[in-house]
């Protein structure tokens, strides 16, 4: 296990927390809680940043040479074909939905707590980001179980 | 300063579906996965870069637009473009994977 992975999850979940934080501080705005999550918004798109870089950076300076070829040549190729390619790029979504979630709650603020189409429409996009970044971390994991599976057939 | 939402949604529509193009381009034209990774040594740091340029060039094209009335269709929209977008990329690489 990698430093940088551990980076990349904690900052990733943590953005995925704030947007969830956001849902909930939308389901019965007022104007503080409609403050808070502007603020709250702009540290979970922050977060999600970080994790594109960190997770970038890890991405080619260490799994692209060490991780990679082991899952490739492993009994799971698929891990790394399949979920570390749509994992890589599905995940550039993200801080572009985070930025249109943020932007959007200081576009209108306390249109927001009148307007409930608005505030339906923001908080959809909220739940999409906490479901694309658990499965982000669902991804994770099956990239991961490809790592050790491969480990394990070259020690047995 | 207070962000056009309209422009931020229709640039992330244009972001996502750009993504998607690119991604799927740099697998089936090697020449332009290697113009990727020229921008920065790596043709996902390239696709990186490409995405985050494209999605502020097309907000400040969009900026003085008028809000939309509709922000709720709008918002629909970049959700069923982010999940068909993703089901694209997943069934492009499983598809590239049987087949490969």
């Amino acid at each position: 296990m990698h430093p940088l992975i551990g980076l990349h999850a904690v900052l990733g979940e943590l953005g995925a927390l704030a947007f969830l934080w956001v849902l909930v501080e939308l389901l019965n705005p007022t104007e503080s809680r409609v403050q808070r999550a502007r603020i709250i918004a702009l540290i979970g798109t922050l977060m999600l940043i970080a994790a594109w870089v960190v997770g970038g950076y890890y991405y080619v300076t260490v799994y692209g040479i060490e991780v990679k070829p082991l899952i490739k040549a492993g009994p799971t190729p698929w891990a790394h074909s399949v979920i570390t390619e749509t994992k890589e790029h599905v995940f550039l979504f993200l801080p572009f939905l985070a930025a249109l979630v943020w932007g959007t709650i200081g576009r209108y603020r306390m249109e927001l707590v009148a307007n409930r189409n608005l505030r339906i429409g923001v908080i959809l996009v909220s739940a999409l980001i906490v479901l694309m970044a658990f499965s982000m971390a669902g991804m994770g994991f099956i990239i991961s179980s490809g790592f050790r599976a491969a480990l394990e057939a070259q020690v047995l | 300063m207070r962000w056009n939402a309209t422009a931020l949604a229709y640039a992330t529509i244009g972001v996502i579906w750009l993504i998607v193009g690119v991604t799927i381009w740099a697998e089936q034209q090697e020449s332009f996965k290697t113009l990727l990774a020229s921008l920065a040594g790596h043709h996902w740091i390239g696709k990186s870069i490409v995405a985050a340029v494209a999605f502020v060039l097309l907000y400040m094209l969009m900026r003085h637009r008028r809000e939309s009335n509709n922000t709720l269709t709008l918002m629909l929209l970049v959700c069923a473009s982010a999940i068909a977008g993703g089901i694209v990329i997943f069934s492009f690489y499983v598809g590239h994977y049987l087949t490969g």
